[in-house]
């Protein structure tokens, strides 16, 4: 049911069913579009009440809005918009988070210990092992702490599989943002898995 | 070009700030070059860079994680929801 890339010509004939009200229109909208809707809000919000108020805002005012996509190679990204601006007005309501852009030497190791804690190579724990379990609880949360201009930048580029001009027409930003918030998010995500390793070190 | 410097120098902040763009592919030849010959001179930023590559891996990871069956069922109640709401 996941479709990770949008299909040209699905989308045209997707399109144009919902320009003419066809029966069937918005659940083939639906089934095409709402696993990956509701799992980037899960990623985005953390909470899944948050994830299905998105997808079903989204979803809705798709099928309210359609005549203002223009075409359909368009349509991912108009969704992802959507369901992007959806998803930071719910974390509006949170605590006070100011938009600056942290310099990086916010973000550098202070020393070479620092740079030298080594994280693991995913491809060699086991899938189903509880380390690999660990560590991406561990990193769904750090997403969270991200502050929300760059977790969107990052969950859009780096979970969701997008290019950095994807992004930049998702968010309406110039592709050198995007690639500036991306580096400053996984920074800090690199940050919280070395904190996190240099803590299991110590505790050896 | 000497690349003898202290961890931490000028050298290795401007390499800080490219290394997305250079495990992205999306760093212009002259550039990759130009961090390739620091990192063979600086193990701490060629440790620092393994570290990112490997953030960078496991957000891969992450995001070929499935739905688990509970948010599927999730998901199908809301998708009900709304087309009973597109219905009426």
């Amino acid at each position: 049911m996941r479709s990770h890339e949008s299909s040209p010509s699905t989308d045209e004939m997707l399109l144009e069913s919902l320009r003419r009200g066809e029966t069937g229109a918005f659940e083939r909208l639906a089934e095409r579009y709402s696993d990956r809707i509701f799992g980037f809000g899960l990623k985005m919000c953390g909470e899944r009440e948050d994830a299905l108020d998105v997808l079903q805002d989204t979803l809705l005012q798709a099928f309210r809005s359609i005549d203002k996509i223009e075409h359909a190679a368009a349509l991912r990204s108009w969704l992802f918009r959507v369901a992007s601006n959806a998803c930071l007005m719910k974390r509006r309501k949170g605590k006070y988070e100011p938009a600056r852009e942290l310099s990086l030497e916010e973000l550098a190791p202070r020393n070479a210990e620092e740079a030298r804690i080594e994280i693991p190579d995913p491809s060699t724990l086991p899938d189903a092992g509880v380390e690999r379990a660990e560590i991406r609880r561990r990193l769904r949360e750090a997403i969270q702490q991200l502050p929300q201009h760059y977790r969107v930048v990052l969950v859009l580029r780096d979970l969701e599989q997008m290019s950095s001009k994807q992004v930049g027409d998702v968010l309406d930003l110039p592709e050198s943002t995007v690639k500036m918030r991306l580096h400053r998010a996984r920074l800090m995500l690199r940050k919280q898995l070395a904190q996190y390793y240099s803590r299991e070190s110590d505790a050896v | 070009m000497s690349h003898a410097h202290q961890p931490g120098s000028e050298h290795c902040r401007e390499l800080l700030a490219r290394l997305s763009d250079y495990i992205d592919g999306e760093l212009a030849a002259e550039f990759c070059e130009q961090i390739e010959l620091h990192l063979a001179d600086c193990p701490p930023c060629a440790a620092f860079l393994s570290s990112l590559e490997r953030t960078v891996a496991w957000l891969g990871d992450l995001s070929e994680e499935s739905l688990s069956n509970d948010l599927r069922e999730d998901l199908e109640r809301c998708l009900a929801g709304i087309r009973s709401q597109q219905r009426n």
